[in-house]
């Protein structure tokens, strides 16, 4: 049988256990919005009666009170890593179709401001061209115009040219942003790896800590497609592509591969000292495919340059067979500048009327019939204006299906999402529900405590006082 | 929604927040089709309608041009046409005053002289109507520059000899039209010998010409009746002219095809045109009505959403708690 004041003990455990309860629920309802915050519960154990002190001992042997064995995280490490994986896929897709955004809206098709509509116009010039030929009047209007839709051209497709390098660019230094925002967090979580290897060392609740590593995680996987390897000691190893990325409490240095200042050249990701590595899933591997030589930028300035290439080819064929104004032929409408791209180096190489070989040699000026044939040209099957439709269309479906991909990932990354919040997020209601019966609960220690309390007073003051 | 059935109120806002959002996506999206009329803003929108959408906004753009190119051909042909109606008028007349030459009137050398003269001036205006312009360049004288199709002599100008065709115009992808007419055929020529410079053949209307008032005005009116004296020439004069008049209507002829071919091709592009126009609208343009019925929908929807969620996501049981 327990001591007389071994009750005391009890109510105050009780005691103890409400308010340690009242703690962890306070700290619930203020990290109700705190991201990456997983509820907390205290873990309570009955405490067993005194072992039997001698051999002699009888009676009853009652529970002494209540201890706290543990503040326990709710959270389930399935739902987390379905979070993970998740958020990778919409990281990749989202940053996927993103890009395809870019150079879609950079298109301006189909519109006025595309170079569909430079094409037509182009064309146009010249059956105008061929309309007005050996006309002194309206010649040289329709030829200057020639020549100015012509140049429009040229700087139509020159400037599709540099916004798909100049994207490109731009895609390259938000994947560098991306991949020092990648190290941070590795070092980071290393960091908390370390923290959280001390505390549990000494035996403390590193659950916030736990939650931190947690919500970085989560960060690195949209990022890269990390996963994860839980250790014995609490502390969680990240992989990105396979390759360890964070070891414990060291963490490795990621860094891009490839020339920043050469648009289109292949860029790839390697630890800091060693081997390459290949993001499996999350934004840096969109990002690192939208830069690869075959990625949706260099597909933009490769259009442009093999509109660029087609079109100097197929207009100079039939230009060269005509006349210009001095009787000679074999002359070139379209220059490409070897040096440089095609999309770049395309020129019109006529200034004026005298350079525009609109008709066949010795048919007289009047003949228009070379312009015409390359107003034809364009919308002929394998044109020009074929060959661009095709790529604009190609684009356009890449850009629907990466749009409806990051849409399904996005909506499966947010179901993911909701169902740890179900799991593990705060519920006020529910919190509010635990303040009452933990309030209620310390009441109840503390009136036990006071019956004690009375109990001992009659015990000891009021003893022995028999007809006083 | 988990299994477990617990519902967070972080749960119930991220929840709310996405619906929201998407129904301000549609709206946005909506939007945009009502602000610019169109249902394909990009090519993603509709990556085939998109192919199609280019390929009619080609095609309109050309049919346009095609529709100048008509209108253009047409007043080449009109003026053709009506250069050869003014010369078969101008020939009749040259050949009724051949006949009289050659009837009553010639007694007298000064009745002859009036009828000279009266074929001299319409030698002129015929050559006139021979190298009639539009806009600067002569119509008969084909793809050539050259200022006037025929010298004054009646023989084609030497450069529009040289291996010119005519003056074509696109009327389609797949035609083009001549709008000028064969000069050549329509008046004759004279083709002479480069090296001797003999005449070799001599078809010409103006030689015709030529030839009579060279009879009129013959001396030998009269004494000499052989098969190379003036009244020789003027009986060929009759025939030459017949000859020259049907060459003239033949040539009409074919100016007149012409110009119905390019008639009927210009009603069938305006045609087109429209066709083009109302299958790209098909495609590419926005139905109103239908935009701003989803767009009222959409935006109920939204407000809704907005209203609801203010609602639900106040309470919490310590409003109720006292």
């Amino acid at each position: 049988m327990a001591s007389t004041f071994g009750l005391l003990n009890s109510a105050y455990s009780g005691l103890a256990a409400a308010r340690a309860a009242l703690e962890v629920t306070g700290q619930n309802v203020a990290n109700v919005n705190t991201p990456g915050y997983t509820r907390q519960r205290v873990d309570l154990a009955s405490l067993p009666g005194v072992d039997k002190s001698s051999l002699f001992t009888t009676g009853l042997n009652i529970g002494t009170g209540v201890q706290i064995t543990g503040i326990s995280r709710i959270s389930d490490s399935l739902i987390d890593a379905r979070v993970r994986d998740t958020a990778s896929s919409s990281g990749y897709w989202t940053a996927a179709s993103t890009a395809l955004s870019v150079v879609e809206n950079g298109l301006g098709e189909p519109g006025d401001t595309g170079l569909s509509a430079s094409l037509t116009q182009f064309s146009n010039a010249w059956q105008t061209m061929a309309n007005t030929a050996g006309n002194s009047t309206t010649g040289p209007a329709a030829a200057s115009a020639l020549l100015g839709s012509a140049q429009a051209l040229a700087d139509r497709i020159a400037s599709g040219y540099s916004t798909a390098s100049k994207a490109w660019s731009t895609a390259r230094s938000s994947a560098e942003a991306s991949v020092d925002q990648v190290n941070r967090t590795g070092v980071q979580i290393a960091a908390l790896n370390d923290q959280i290897l001390r505390i549990a060392a000494t035996g403390g609740n590193a659950n916030e800590l736990i939650d931190q590593r947690g919500a970085a995680i989560n960060a690195l996987s949209a990022a890269t497609g990390a996963t994860t390897r839980e250790n014995a000691n609490g502390t969680v190893d990240v992989l990105i592509g396979g390759s360890t990325f964070v070891s414990g409490t060291s963490a490795r240095t990621l860094q891009l591969t490839g020339a920043a200042a050469a648009p289109f050249t292949a860029t790839g990701l390697r630890f800091s000292a060693g081997a390459a590595v290949q993001a499996d899933g999350g934004s840096l591997a969109a990002q690192l495919s939208t830069l690869a030589p075959e990625g949706v930028y260099s597909q933009a300035a490769n259009a442009y340059s093999a509109v660029a290439t087609q079109l100097a080819t197929d207009v100079n064929a039939v230009h060269r067979q005509g006349a210009i104004a001095d009787g000679t032929t074999g002359h070139d409408f379209f220059a490409l500048d070897a040096s440089k791209p095609a999309a770049i180096g395309l020129s019109v190489v006529p200034t004026s009327q005298s350079g525009i070989a609109a008709g066949k040699p010795g048919a007289g000026s009047g003949d228009g019939s070379i312009a015409d044939a390359i107003s034809q040209l364009g919308s002929k099957a394998g044109g020009v204006d074929r060959g661009w439709a095709a790529y604009v269309a190609g684009v356009g479906a890449q850009t629907k299906a990466a749009t409806t991909q990051a849409d399904v990932a996005a909506t499966a990354s947010s179901a993911a999402q909701s169902a740890q919040t179900s799991q593990s997020g705060v519920d006020l209601d529910e919190e509010t529900a635990n303040l009452v019966v933990f309030q209620h609960a310390y009441q109840g220690a503390a009136r036990v405590l006071t019956a004690i309390d009375e109990m001992l007073d009659t015990l000891i003051n009021r003893t022995g006082l028999v007809g006083r | 929604m988990s299994a477990i059935g617990r519902v967070t109120g972080q749960q119930l806002y991220s929840s709310s927040q996405t619906s929201i959002n998407a129904a301000r996506l549609r709206l946005s999206a909506l939007q945009e089709q009502a602000s610019s009329g169109l249902v394909i803003n990009r090519p993603s929108d509709d990556p085939t309608g998109t192919a199609t959408v280019l390929r009619l906004r080609g095609e309109l753009a050309a049919n346009t041009q095609y529709g100048t190119n008509m209108a253009d051909g047409l007043s080449w042909l009109r003026t053709a046409d009506s250069a050869f109606s003014t010369s078969t008028d101008l020939v009749r007349k040259a050949s009724d005053l051949t006949v009289q030459a050659a009837n009553a009137g010639t007694s007298s050398p000064a009745a002859r002289e009036a009828i000279a003269t009266q074929l001299v001036s319409i030698k002129q205006d015929l050559l006139a109507q021979a190298n009639t312009t539009y806009l600067g360049r002569s119509v008969f004288a084909g793809t050539s520059d050259a200022a006037t199709a025929f010298n004054a002599d009646g023989t084609v100008n030497s450069t529009v000899t040289a291996g010119s065709g005519l003056v074509q115009r696109r009327i389609s992808a797949t035609e083009t039209v001549a709008v000028s007419a064969d000069g050549a055929a329509a008046f004759g020529t004279v083709v002479k010998d480069p090296a001797t410079g003999a005449v070799t053949s001599d078809t010409s209307v103006f030689s015709s010409l030529d030839k009579v008032i060279a009879a009129l005005r013959s001396p030998d009116w009269g004494t000499d009746l052989s098969a190379t004296g003036p009244q020789a020439a003027i009986t060929g004069g009759i025939t030459a002219m017949q000859t020259a008049r049907n060459a003239l209507t033949t040539q009409q002829a074919v100016v007149g095809t012409a110009y119905a071919r390019v008639e009927a091709a210009q009603s069938r592009n305006s045609d087109a045109a429209v066709q083009l126009e109302k299958q790209r609208s098909g495609i590419q343009d926005a139905d109103t009505a239908s935009v701003l019925l989803n767009l009222k929908t959409q935006e109920l929807a939204y407000q809704t959403s907005l209203q609801v969620t203010a609602q639900v996501l106040q309470p919490t049981l310590m409003n109720f708690l006292k």
